[in-house]
């Protein structure tokens, strides 16, 4: 890591530091929104970063063979198009270092505090500002915005003695590289979207790779290439050329929605890529009948990739579809008796989606946290307001999940929407703004309403777009990603003052 | 037909001939009914196949199939008016819709909306056109030669002219392959390119009244974009949408499609007469 990254004085501990704007976190949404920013002229905001380097989940999903599935000259930022990206589909490390990129060439640096986790948020009433405590002090800010993702805090799964596994345990989203997995008996559980693109890798270098799976995904393929020397230099020669490739994927995309729908022709259309993928490169007919889907198309987000189910013809596989029923020592056994000994686990089991961690930090009007007021499933006004918690906005909160497109889209019609908040509110510097109950309500029911009929409240569908407290749609944005811009970005006052104390 | 979930079949007599109707049924807001109507060679669920879902999530949609197997008299324009006329009827008996066409259904449509002023509340001319022009004329004659001669080329030359250049550019040449093999004439095609050599509503055009969207595409090499710069000149009530593909745009573009006519369909009036839409920023 380059000096410019490491940790920046932000005074001494103990006194308060204020600013207009505090952003946690630094991933494509606070980076995002910080370059607008600055880019604005803004000069009074803070970046705060519980780890040492920029990225979020683009830092932490730092495993063999982590990549993003949706294709890059869509996965980023629209005000920063990168005519570089080397594949289709780019690594996790160029992902990584485009947004490091980003926040040294938009100058947000000297804005950015690392190693500054926020430990508590909270509302004050009387002085209208949000004062935050963090592990390097205190900052008080009339606007705060959490872009802390929701695919940031690790989950781990709940299995009886996992903590006490006597080999080595970490997370997809933790990668442990001082553990050496070669000629290791190493276990993967899960078969996600990190799943799938690590179990290739695994068992290039294990002795053995147990991989533990409760519920076979659909896989489709993934046609990355290269991009020519010729078309990288055209990208940047002519921009639109860039520009109508990125429409085209964007455009792509939207019409792959409508299979969600529950049509049932086109889930079938859709399934049948997947089945052909699969009996194409799976030899063993046993092995390949275990890695059949049981769950209709859609449900969970669409999986890409052509080294994935190749990987369980290898003689050092072993795919385990039977439960986990419990860890010990250095064994893991299943409800079926069967016993596996393993030396490293990885757990690859996703992320809190639909109780946000963050949520219990934060305290609105009478210190009343986010997570109680989202104990029924969480909810907001155009996905990042919330009644009672004046002055702040939620990035890639409640109903911001895209199954079927680039999750920057959703990102950026957030940034357009605070934008035109703190544009107001530059305006009018005493008006806080609080967002009606009322319009909190009939805007989370119009969303609602439209995932009635859709595969993810179907019979048998069990997605973490869906909370299982409740029921509820609440982390997917059950429509066209075109739809969530004209209805979430645009700021109109009037349902954040229904109830506020102007000045 | 399996279009939508729970979709309604029927049958709308005019002149004497059965159409068959497609209704999604369903409108909880209760919204005027949007009717499409398909382009030649094409039937509801060969065109509208993606964008007829699209719009049935939202609101009540009706498609019908216009072509008439074996017969052999000249099919004429009128008679397809009537048909849109009678479906319009059944969808909203004596009042409004919004029509939607798409190429030969853009003419039939305009047409219609020309003639029925009361009875069209707005209209999206897809990929339509005002005159046949010779360009258009030499496409067709040569497209009729290959048929009548039973040519196997007739299929690649149809791919070739139906599909923007980028799009099959973009595509596996096995893709391209197969496109090529299994491109069919549709139900009653020769009769329906014989009347496209010789469309001109180049007066009719400009007796429509509702608010419009036109939208052309940029690739088209079968109803060219400047034909629909012609529409949007001659309808005054008319903004101007271009999308990136070729005339096949209900396979290339149909979420795009969808966007257009969903934001246009829900406030007509929000833009001015002789506005160019911008393209979404991506």
């Amino acid at each position: 890591m380059s000096d410019e990254f490491q940790a920046t004085d932000d005074g001494a501990i103990g006194s308060t530091t204020d600013v207009a704007i505090i952003i946690v976190g630094t991933g494509f949404s606070g980076l995002g929104l910080g370059t607008k920013l600055a880019r604005a002229g803004e000069r009074s905001f803070l970046l705060l970063e519980r780890a040492d380097d920029v990225g979020g989940t683009w830092r932490d999903n730092d495993y063999p063979g982590a990549a993003c599935d949706v294709s890059s000259h869509l996965y980023s930022l629209s005000f920063r198009p990168n005519p570089d990206w080397t594949h289709v589909y780019s690594p996790q490390a160029e992902i990584h270092e485009y947004l490091r990129e980003t926040a040294r060439e938009e100058g947000l640096l000297p804005h950015i505090r690392f190693g500054c986790e926020v430990v508590g948020a909270e509302w004050d009433e009387v002085a209208n500002l949000w004062r935050v405590s963090t592990s390097r002090g205190s900052f008080t800010s009339r606007v705060l915005v959490t872009a802390a993702g929701h695919l940031s805090d690790p989950k781990y799964p709940n299995i009886p003695g996992l903590d006490s596994f006597e080999g080595h345990l970490f997370h997809s989203a933790g990668w442990n590289h001082d553990v050496a997995l070669e000629n290791q008996r190493i276990g993967v559980i899960g078969t996600g979207a990190s799943s799938i693109q690590i179990i290739p890798e695994v068992a290039e270098v294990a002795s053995h790779l147990t991989v533990f799976q409760r519920s076979a995904p659909y896989v489709r393929p993934r046609p990355n290439r290269q991009y020519t020397a010729a078309e990288k230099r055209m990208f940047r020669r002519v921009p639109e050329s860039l520009q109508e490739l990125r429409a085209e994927m964007f455009w792509n995309n939207e019409a792959r929605l409508v299979e969600r729908q529950a049509l049932p022709a086109l889930l079938e259309a859709a399934a049948a890529v997947a089945h052909k993928h699969r009996e194409a490169q799976v030899i063993d007919p046993e092995i390949r009948e275990k890695l059949k889907p049981n769950f209709v198309y859609g449900c969970k987000r669409g999986l890409r990739s052509d080294d994935y189910y190749p990987t369980f013809n290898r003689e050092n596989v072993t795919l385990e579809c039977a439960g986990i029923d419990r860890v010990e020592g250095k064994q893991v056994i299943m409800t079926s008796g069967d016993v596996h000994e393993l030396d490293v686990i990885i757990a690859s089991t996703g992320f809190e989606t639909t109780d946000l961690p963050i949520s219990y930090i934060i305290r609105g009007r009478q210190g009343r946290s986010l997570a109680d007021a989202w104990s029924g499933g969480m909810q907001a006004y155009a996905t990042l307001a919330v009644s009672g918690f004046p002055n702040l906005f939620i990035m890639g909160g409640p109903n911001t999940g895209l199954g079927h497109n680039s999750a920057i889209y959703v990102i950026e019609s957030q940034i357009d929407h605070i934008l035109g908040a703190l544009q107001f509110m530059a305006q009018r510097p005493d008006a806080v703004l609080e967002v009606s109950a009322e319009a909190e309500n009939s805007y989370v029911e119009g969303v609602e309403s439209r995932g009635e009929g859709t595969v993810w409240l179907s019979e048998g569908c069990q997605t973490w777009y869906v909370d299982p407290r409740n029921g509820r749609l609440t982390s997917l944005w059950p429509d066209f990603a075109h739809s969530f811009r004209r209805e979430n970005a645009a700021f109109v006052p009037d349902p954040y003052l229904a109830e506020s104390t102007t000045g | 037909m399996s279009i939508y979930p729970g979709v309604v079949e029927a049958f709308v007599s005019v002149d004497g001939v059965n159409v068959p109707v497609y209704d999604s049924g369903h409108d909880a807001q209760a919204r005027r009914p949007l009717v499409l109507v398909h382009g030649s060679g094409g039937t509801a669920e060969k065109h509208f196949g993606l964008l007829f879902p699209m719009l049935a999530a939202r609101r009540r949609v009706i498609a019908f199939d216009y072509g008439e197997e074996g017969r052999e008299d000249p099919l004429t324009l009128d008679h397809l008016v009537n048909k849109l006329a009678g479906v319009t009827e059944y969808s909203s008996p004596g009042g409004q819709v919004d029509v939607v066409g798409y190429s030969l259904g853009a003419v039939i449509a305009t047409a219609y909306a020309a003639r029925n002023r009361d009875r069209v509340a707005s209209l999206v001319a897809i990929a339509g056109w005002i005159a046949t022009d010779p360009q258009q004329r030499l496409r067709n004659e040569l497209y009729r030669t290959l048929q009548e001669s039973g040519s196997e080329a007739l299929g690649s030359f149809q791919v070739l002219m139906a599909f923007g250049t980028a799009y099959l550019a973009g595509k596996p040449w096995a893709e391209v392959q197969a496109m090529a093999d299994a491109s069919r004439p549709g139900p009653d095609r020769a009769r329906q390119m014989l009347l496209n050599s010789s469309i001109d509503l180049t007066g009719e055009a400009e007796k429509v009244e509702a608010p419009t969207l036109v939208v052309g595409c940029t690739d088209d090499q079968i109803a060219p974009i400047r034909q629909s710069r012609l529409l949007f000149g001659a309808i005054h009530d008319a903004r101007f949408a271009e999308v990136k593909a070729g005339h096949a745009v209900m396979s290339e573009r149909p979420a795009e499609i969808f966007q257009l006519i969903d934001s246009f369909t829900q406030a007509p009036d929000e833009t001015a007469p002789g506005t160019r839409l911008p393209h979404l920023i991506i």
